[in-house]
């Protein structure tokens, strides 16, 4: 049976920078599935790190109030043993894995328990085998899908039978198949009378799973909700509360005119790119317009991202022929005029202060720090000029690389999933963002599986799957979108 | 059934120990002998053992480059010739031998390589450094990708010229985000091994059986055996 | 109220320093490869060049964590990493290095002072010049045997040869080193304040 938590009078902060939590209190039943919901930075993740206890342990700050497990207080536990109680999976695939391939990551755990060799054989082949796993144990983490190192990362926190789970944002890089595979899971889990507590974004595939939703913001929890509650919100009061839409059906399509003109800026003849045996783009063909905003989606893994990089100029397709503004492109002449920005914005800021990463790379004339600066009003950055690139939150950090893509003039911009871990306001900020570049004239395809974002910015949809397109159709309306992008209908 | 009884891969076989200590006979090897048959001898013998765990490809790679490079040396001193220099091919045939192994010490899972490590003599801590970076490198590799392809999309990489013109700039923007991106990494990962108990003071096994079993006797004789052979040689 | 104090070093501390290490160790490889065919510039400068990027990092690392040993954890992993690499012999060289450069930090919150960071980076860098030469005069050996016995030149061998090895070139590569290694904790320095320490990253 799953533990019980009590969560008394809890107040935390990060070393004096106000408080991240504020006199919480909170009873968990034992056995219950609770999701914890949020904009970003509302002090949700620094929940679960209080119940998990890397905090006050690892993120060093002042920590007052109490927890209990099993009327037991956390406190006296010692920091290495909680790990046996409360079993974690983390939002980032790749840097929650200590070793390099399955079967050593599932030990992990076991190991540290100073389980016996053949105990922790034991413990990882069943953990494996009800995560359905069994067959890869012995493959290299890197080679496998985020979907498949999400469930690794579930048999890992199995294979020590915690009684309680921890999930930071565990589905934020997972596609839409992947994330109902793994609410599959997580619903196993709750049938075996587990307590589990996910602090989470996207609500949808949590809806028949959860037994309550708590809204936390600026470090308190303000409003607490059944399913039934959270599915009867209307979509004003999602808006008002900062959250994602916990039921996609009901999401209206943003009725913002296409900024779309008659001229072709961009044109795919007959793509082909592969690597090794895996084919990644198979005669692909499309054009897009000035102005308009395309979703590209379809599974993960089926050559989005590789053909979003070959249009930028960064790999050399195979064959076939890019056409920019009517002008065959090669791939270094399309260098910076398709400007690429990825999913993941650390690797891409060099900057000191907003400004700086605009101009950085050439000489500061007063027309450059002029234009930089209406690009950062344009993008209501201006407020946070001041600060290291690296201290913006998600929703800021993409958006000051759409502000560097402007600054370079780039025509056609390809986004990378620039909402995934993002909540429901920045995603919508986000949004906005693009609709406006839209309107500035500039072209710009979103690679996405999150509808909410492709409803709320883009006019057309292209669907890869294995490399080909499937699909490509205008945006009318939430539910053929939906369809393609591959939501479950049964819901809603 | 149990995934126990799915046959193993050879390297799954093998003692962290022993390929260390293949990698010490490797080093003393090229360091002492002084004869070429010695250490090509070696060298083949460390290209059949990377062959039998099934690294073809690596170990007729590393073979053919070190082939080449004897055979390129030896042209060099009976011609006079010294560009390239002969300092570069006989530190390649050189360093190449011990490289082998250490090749194969990569390549043995991370968690096996804890437990063999486990049982020598370093301290934990440093112990640990080694296992992360392990774990770290190929992520690292990826990163530096990542910061090239953004760098290029700026325009920072250019022409030549523009890269040496501002040399400490571009040293800059390729540090600056590694440095953000893998303290960030490190993090997680400590916060993730931390939930995981890897402070706890118990004494730890490991999934991985590690224990000096039959093939690894043959491979210790059988090296240590040629590589006293061919130092003598 | 629970407050984290922290003494030694952790797993944190533990994946910070790897880490840093690694891109080190990739930058340094890739410097290796491109000087290796200029055995000069190799030998007198790429440990001064490794030496010159490695300092940042080692800077974010000794400034984000600040307690004693770091150093000698890094020195000690980077002779440990060269023995499996190859110079096997050179650990308890490294070691002693490791310990010497650690030395030179002795004191209180030494790992956020500046000068006292570039004296133990530019000892430690000596160091690993002066145990990286080593494996050189060694494959040198080899080929000088070779080559006198297959009937080469006596003077254009000998002024190769004393190219490599002569002392005041040696004394010429430490100072090389020692120089590159200071450049580097300034450079380092001046990433710290206008990044690091600015975003609140490191101490």
């Amino acid at each position: 049976m799953g533990k019980e938590i009590m969560i008394r009078d809890l107040t935390f902060s990060y070393g004096g920078n106000g408080n991240q939590l504020e006199h919480i209190s909170l009873d968990i039943a034992a056995g219950e599935v609770i999701v914890m919901t949020g904009p970003s930075g509302s002090g949700k993740s620094s929940l679960t790190r209080v119940i998990n206890g890397l905090i006050p342990y690892f993120y060093e700050g002042e920590l007052s109030g109490e927890v209990f497990v099993d009327g037991k207080p956390l406190k006296e536990i010692p920091s290495w043993e909680r790990g046996k109680i409360a079993g974690n999976v983390f939002q980032d695939p790749r840097s929650q894995f200590f070793a390099n391939e399955v079967a050593g990551e599932i030990a992990f755990g076991c190991e540290n328990y100073g389980y016996s060799h053949e105990d922790i054989q034991n413990h990882v082949h069943r953990a494996a085998a009800d995560i359905k796993i069994q067959d890869i144990l012995d493959h290299s983490l890197r080679s496998l899908s985020y979907g498949m190192r999400q469930k690794v990362a579930i048999a890992s926190a199995e294979a020590i039978d915690p009684e309680i789970y921890v999930m930071d944002e565990p589905s934020a890089n997972l596609d839409i198949a992947s994330t109902y595979r793994f609410a599959d899971i997580i619903r196993a889990l709750k049938q075996q009378g587990k307590t589990i507590i996910i602090a989470e974004h996207r609500l949808y595939y949590l809806m028949d799973l959860a037994d309550r939703f708590l809204c936390v913001q600026k470090g308190k929890i303000v409003r607490e909700f059944t399913a039934q509650q959270m599915k009867a919100l209307s979509n004003e009061e999602i808006r008002v509360l900062g959250l994602r839409t916990p039921d996609l059906h009901q999401i209206e399509q943003a009725e913002i005119p296409s900024a779309a003109t008659s001229e072709v800026v961009l044109e795919v003849k007959k793509l082909n790119h592969s690597f090794g045996e895996t084919i990644v783009a198979k005669d692909v063909n499309f054009q897009c317009r000035k102005g308009e905003v395309v979703a590209l989606i379809g599974p993960n893994g089926t050559g989005k991202s590789t053909i979003g990089r070959i249009l930028a100029g960064l790999l050399k397709e195979k064959s076939g022929e890019v056409v920019l503004f009517g002008k065959h492109c090669r791939s270094k002449g399309r260098l910076g005029k398709v400007w690429y920005i990825p999913q993941d914005l650390d690797s891409q800021l060099f900057g000191e202060d907003l400004l700086d990463e605009l101009t950085t790379g050439a000489e500061v004339s007063p027309e450059r720090k002029k234009a930089a600066e209406e690009i950062l009003e344009a993008l209501e950055l201006m407020p946070f000029v001041k600060q290291h690139p690296s201290t913006l939150s998600g929703g800021q950090k993409q958006r000051l690389a759409l502000g560097v893509a402007l600054m370079h003039e780039a025509p056609i911009i390809i986004l990378d999933e620039p909402t995934s871990g993002l909540d429901g306001m920045n995603m919508r900020n986000v949004s906005r963002m693009i609709r406006k570049l839209a309107k500035m004239g500039r072209t710009i395809i979103v690679i996405t599986h999150d509808a909410e974002c492709a409803l709320a910015c883009c006019e057309r949809a292209i669907r890869l799957e294995n490399g080909c397109i499937t699909d490509d159709f205008q945006i009318r309306g939430a539910e053929p979108l939906l369809d393609k992008i591959g939501y479950d209908k049964k819901e809603g | 059934m149990m995934t126990g009884e799915k046959k193993q891969r050879r390297i799954d076989r093998i003692d962290g120990r022993t390929v260390l200590l293949l990698t010490l006979c490797a080093c003393i090897v090229t360091f002492i002998t002084t004869s070429f048959w010695g250490h090509g001898i070696f060298t083949f013998w460390i290209f059949l053992i990377l062959c039998w765990f099934g690294l073809y490809k690596q170990a007729l790679g590393c073979f053919v480059v070190y082939l080449v490079a004897i055979v390129w040396l030896m042209i060099e001193t009976k011609y006079q010739i010294s560009i390239p220099s002969p300092l570069l091919l006989s530190m390649i045939y050189k360093l190449l031998l011990p490289a082998m192994p250490a090749y194969l010490l990569a390549k043995i899972p991370s968690g096996k390589l804890t437990a063999s490590l486990r049982k020598m003599p370093i301290p934990t801590r440093i112990m640990l450094v080694l296992i992360v970076m392990l774990r770290f490198a190929p992520t690292v590799l990826h990163e530096f990708g990542e910061v090239r392809e953004a760098m290029k999309i700026r325009g920072f990489l250019k022409s030549v010229g523009n890269v040496l013109r501002h040399p400490m700039d571009t040293l800059e923007y390729a540090i600056v985000p590694m440095v953000f991106r893998s303290l960030k990494m490190a993090d997680e990962l400590a916060a993730s091994a931390i939930v995981r108990g890897i402070e706890s003071p118990y004494k730890k096994e490991s999934y991985y059986v590690s224990r000096i079993a039959a093939l690894d006797y043959f491979l210790i004789v059988v090296s240590v055996g040629a590589a006293v052979c061919c130092c003598l040689l | 109220m629970e407050q984290t104090v922290k003494k030694k070093i952790g797993v944190r501390d533990i994946m910070t320093i790897a880490a840093m290490m690694v891109i080190n160790f990739a930058i340094a490889m890739v410097i290796g490869t491109v000087t290796l065919p200029f055995p000069a510039v190799y030998l007198y400068g790429s440990a001064g060049i490794d030496a010159f990027i490695g300092a940042t990092f080692y800077l974010v690392a000794a400034n984000r964590i600040n307690k004693h040993g770091l150093l000698f954890a890094w020195a000690t992993v980077y002779g440990l990493i060269q023995g499996v690499m190859g110079y096997m012999f050179l650990v308890p060289y490294f070691l002693i290095v490791a310990l010497i450069a650690e030395l030179c930090m002795v004191g209180k919150n030494t790992y956020r002072s500046a000068v006292r960071n570039r004296i133990g980076w530019m000892v430690n860098s000596i160091g690993n010049f002066v145990g990286c030469a080593v494996p050189l005069w060694w494959s040198w050996d080899s080929y000088q045997e070779m080559a006198a016995s297959s009937g080469f030149d006596a003077n254009t061998l000998n002024m190769q040869f004393s190219m490599v090895t002569s002392p005041a070139l040696m004394l010429l590569g430490i100072a090389i080193t020692a120089v590159l290694a200071i450049l580097g904790t300034l450079f380092g320095q001046r990433l710290l304040r206008k990044h690091f320490q600015k975003a609140g990253i490191v101490g």
